[in-house]
């Protein structure tokens, strides 16, 4: 199979070569990390390229890592193709689908489920959708119904609706999932003045990493100087975190990490604000995200750098907090990395 | 009862000279306008080099304008580096479209100065739909005569809130432009290149000193314009969040 993905990804670069009305591009790029469990190196190349309605991106990697040795990946991010008939738009296939409009977190993100806050941005890998989606001047439908994938592992239908008032736009979310049940949300982002943009999320659902009546929320906002400052500021609610008595019970901690990579959020509560800057091709930025419920906390330092085709970025997390805290426990406790992509 | 007719007469003629002086300036603009694009919709091709502060190239960037009547404008990004990116102007609103997501984010119009050239500085084409005009008087400009001009904002959501426009007095070709920033701080400066100094028909670029940033230079070339309606559904955010194909 991985055979055949790989395949895939090169016959994209093969196939921009041979035809002139083929889009292709990607990057490739070369990153190491350190961690508190030990080194890693990935050299991994992302691929994209579109002919007529057919879609495809791909990522080949070979990984590094100082306790598993050598590992090679390679997937398929995106292939899906797309029309358009009697005034709607249609696609099928393996896609990226993100909603909502948190930066820190997306409750309504509700068929990518993408995980946030990453140090380098990620190449998602789509999901298995058919989608169904119509556009009018100031608002548009978006109708999904989605596979059962390895992170997803249920049928689901989902929607969106989009409305453009003035200087916001508003949203409203539904999905109903063959296990999990119905959810419904909403989320709105306004342009306050010429430099705020607020931004608020709401989503109830019935069922999530098997909690029911589920509440999310999100509040926030991005600020930027013309002094090119950009601030963001947001705290969050996420009901399908574990409770405080579920990490005040020692029975249960354990099972808690092991579940911790699936979970958005390991504290229901958080706060999170992130500061940069952008000045003649630099961008350092310093966030932090604080759980009130333990006053444990991550604190990320980076500095990137964007030249014509190559970007640089440079980076620090550190994970702390009070003993007993669920960032102090964590088995990472800080992570250096450094990364440099070639863009083609 | 003659000083109150003559104070009366004074106030009309005021008011006249200030309405032809509007008038003036409105039609100053629509010339200047005419040199950076020619119809109300139009596809432009640009590109942009950049210069660090000591002078040695820098970046090099391309976009693909689509400036449409009732103020709106997408900005295709072309070069590597963020090709597939996307910027869509609807009156005072903004969004930046990133092509591996789904998801338009509404940017505030200080955002839209972020970059070497703006978005702002790429997408707008014409001053007299963001800008009231005002002759301040007739100046020299190195060898030639020119006519100075403050230009305030209309809207809300423009780049900059106030524009210093020096215009050839003969043609009205654009010369060169100070840009100044809603705190009132001078943030660029222009000087616009016309295909033919002697007898301008179009502007072909222009060079843009930022003054926030250690006198960076960027300049920004007009490779091509044409005449090109695109369909509705190109300005919805949500369509271009699909990254459909633009050509």
């Amino acid at each position: 199979m991985n055979g055949a993905k790989t395949l895939i990804a090169a016959s994209l670069l093969a196939a921009s070569a041979a035809h002139a009305d083929v889009e292709a591009g990607g990057q490739v790029r070369l990153r190491v990390d350190d961690q508190t469990t030990g080194r890693n190196a990935t050299a991994e190349a992302e691929l994209r390229g579109r002919w007529r309605a057919v879609t495809a991106s791909g990522t080949l990697a070979h990984g590094w890592s100082q306790h598993a040795g050598d590992t090679d990946l390679s997937r398929v991010n995106e292939l899906y193709a797309a029309g358009e008939a009697a005034g709607w738009s249609f696609a099928a296939g393996r896609r990226i689908v993100s909603w909502d409009v948190g930066y820190g977190f997306r409750p309504n993100d509700v068929v990518q489920q993408e995980r946030r806050r990453t140090l380098l941005p990620v190449l998602l890998q789509g999901k298995a959708v058919l989608q169904a989606e119509w556009f009018g001047a100031d608002e548009a439908w978006s109708l999904v119904a989605v596979d059962p994938t390895s992170s997803s592992k249920e049928h689901a239908f989902a929607a969106r609706a989009w409305r453009r008032v003035g200087a916001a736009d508003w949203h409203a979310y539904a999905r109903q999932g063959e296990d999990t049940g119905p959810s419904l949300g909403t989320a709105v982002s306004w342009v306050a003045n010429d430099a705020t943009e607020v931004h608020a999320s709401v989503r109830y659902a019935h069922e999530v990493n098997g909690r029911v009546h589920v509440p999310q929320a999100l509040a926030g906002f991005t600020w930027t100087g013309e002094n090119k400052v950009g601030v963001i500021g947001e705290v969050w609610y996420d009901g399908s975190a574990p409770s405080d008595a579920e990490w005040a019970d020692p029975r249960s901690v354990r099972g808690l990490f092991t579940q911790a990579s699936a979970l958005q959020n390991l504290r229901r509560r958080s706060v999170f604000v992130r500061l940069s800057w952008t000045h003649e091709g630099w961008e350092p930025s310093l966030d932090h995200l604080w759980l009130p419920s333990d006053r444990s906390h991550t604190t990320t330092a980076a500095l990137g750098w964007q030249g014509d085709r190559l970007r640089v970025d440079v980076g620090v997390r550190r994970l702390g907090g009070p003993a007993g805290s669920v960032m102090a426990a964590s088995p990472v406790n800080h992570i250096g990395y450094a990364a440099a992509t070639w863009s083609f | 009862m003659t000083s109150l007719l003559r104070a009366l007469a004074a106030a009309g003629l005021a008011l006249c000279a200030w309405h032809a002086n509007a008038a003036d300036a409105t039609a100053l603009l629509k010339a200047a306008d005419r040199y950076r694009i020619a119809g109300d919709d139009m596809q432009v091709e640009v590109q942009i080099d950049t210069t660090k502060s000591d002078g040695s190239p820098d970046k090099q960037r391309r976009y693909t304008t689509f400036s449409q009547s009732g103020h709106r404008s997408l900005v295709l990004m072309q070069s590597p580096a963020e090709r597939g990116q996307k910027v869509l102007m609807l009156g005072d609103d903004f969004w930046l479209l990133m092509p591996s997501s789904q998801r338009p984010l509404r940017i505030t119009p200080t955002q839209k100065l972020l970059g070497d050239a703006s978005t702002g500085d790429v997408a707008t084409m014409r001053w007299s739909d963001d800008y009231t005009a005002e002759v301040v008087g007739e100046e020299r400009c190195g060898e030639v005569a020119c006519i100075h001009l403050v230009l305030t904002a209309a809207r809300k959501g423009v780049t900059y809130q106030r524009i210093g426009l020096w215009v050839g007095a003969a043609r009205h070709e654009p010369l060169r432009a100070d840009l100044y920033v809603q705190s009132e701080k001078l943030a660029k400066q222009a000087r616009f290149v016309m295909d033919r100094p002697d007898a301008p028909t179009a502007m072909t670029g222009m060079v843009l000193t930022d003054q926030l940033a250690n006198g960076r230079e960027t300049r920004v070339q007009y490779l091509s314009r044409k005449a090109r309606s695109v369909p509705e559904a190109w300005l919805n955010p949500m369509y271009l969040a699909r990254n459909p194909s633009l050509e």
